[in-house]
């Protein structure tokens, strides 16, 4: 059980580095999520759309969302570094986008978010399949 | 702007702004048009570049007050769901509505907003899927306000930076700052800090 744990952090810590981040604090992460929930929830489309299975979608492909042109057209995949270009500026990586906000300057920031954005793909409410 | 004008509304304020934004709105129509018959054979492709980024980052301004427009629909659909809910109390409700008054005023200035840019306002949605299984008494009911009302502060700081026109950011300040209040006074019946730190975050 040790093992599995150590292998975890492990993991966690490569990708964290990899990304050159010191750490990666899924509960931060959540936290910065606050922010984000004016326009956005995990499990339903709101101005934004939901972000339950992000990780993986192309960029303005969730069902029942009305993204803008910009976003449709952009032809992105979303990963872990296409978010983090995007979470950067996101007007300068996707002009035209509804999500017209300056953006998350720090990449700890960026990295916590992301990390809290990928954990949602095996949260509770997420396990379900979206309807059209 | 007179400063000396007495206790100057919201509305009001919006309104000036509206007003200056379509006299700068028009002006630019009016030197994209030249633009793109004469001035930039004239001045070269700069001035014609110039214009171009004017009309973009009017539409540009467009697309964030129009997305400022959604989330207040949808907070005053909230508050609709929670007027009628039958759980807040009669001093409660005095108050949610007040605050769904605010945001209904909100999206009277930014559809003002968007017209005199020449753009199109969006509509309501019909239906925000909320998630009314979670409201099961007046505290569900406040902390989803409350919920509403932080993100809303959030969304607008994210936004005001990015206006390329600065009377509309100044008005979405003053629009943030009124959902900041709607947040405080929510924390407070919830019995938390109405006010948790010196910066928002």
């Amino acid at each position: 059980m040790l093992k599995a744990i150590f292998m975890v952090i492990s993991l966690l810590s490569f990708t964290a580095v990899a990304q050159g981040v010191t750490t990666v604090d899924i509960a931060q992460g959540r936290a910065i999520y606050a922010t984000c929930m004016g326009c956005h929830s995990p499990e339903r489309h709101r101005t934004g759309p939901q972000h339950c299975g992000l990780i993986g979608r192309k960029a303005g492909s969730a069902v029942g969302f009305d993204y803008s042109l910009a976003m449709q057209q952009s032809d992105i995949i979303w990963t872990k570094k296409t978010l983090d270009d995007f979470l950067t500026a996101p007007l300068r990586v996707i002009p035209g986008t509804k999500m017209a906000i300056a953006g998350i300057s720090n990449k700890v920031d960026r990295a916590n978010l992301i990390s809290y954005l990928i954990s949602l793909n095996q949260d509770a409410k997420c396990q379900y399949k979206e309807i059209p | 702007m007179n400063i000396l004008r007495s206790k100057p509304s919201a509305s009001g304020l919006v309104e000036e702004m509206s007003i200056r934004s379509r006299r700068q709105f028009l002006s630019s129509a009016g030197a994209v048009t030249l633009s793109a018959t004469g001035v930039a054979l004239l001045s070269g492709c700069a001035n014609a570049a110039k214009h171009d980024t004017e009309a973009s980052a009017t539409q540009q301004d467009v697309i964030i007050l129009n997305t400022a427009i959604s989330a207040e629909f949808e907070a005053v659909a909230a508050y609709q769901v929670g007027a009628q809910s039958g759980l807040l109390s009669s001093e409660v409700l005095k108050v949610a509505l007040q605050f769904q008054g605010h945001h209904k005023e909100h999206i009277e200035a930014l559809v003002n907003a968007v017209k005199s840019l020449g753009g199109t306002a969006v509509e309501a949605k019909t239906d925000y899927d909320f998630p009314l299984d979670q409201l099961k008494n007046q505290t569900n009911v406040l902390e989803f306000a409350a919920g509403l009302e932080r993100g809303a502060v959030s969304a607008y700081a994210g936004a005001i930076p990015v206006f390329g026109d600065r009377d509309l950011a100044a008005a979405a300040a003053s629009i943030l700052a009124d959902e900041a209040m709607h947040w405080a006074i929510l924390r407070n019946a919830l019995g938390l800090d109405p006010v948790p730190g010196a910066f928002f975050s």
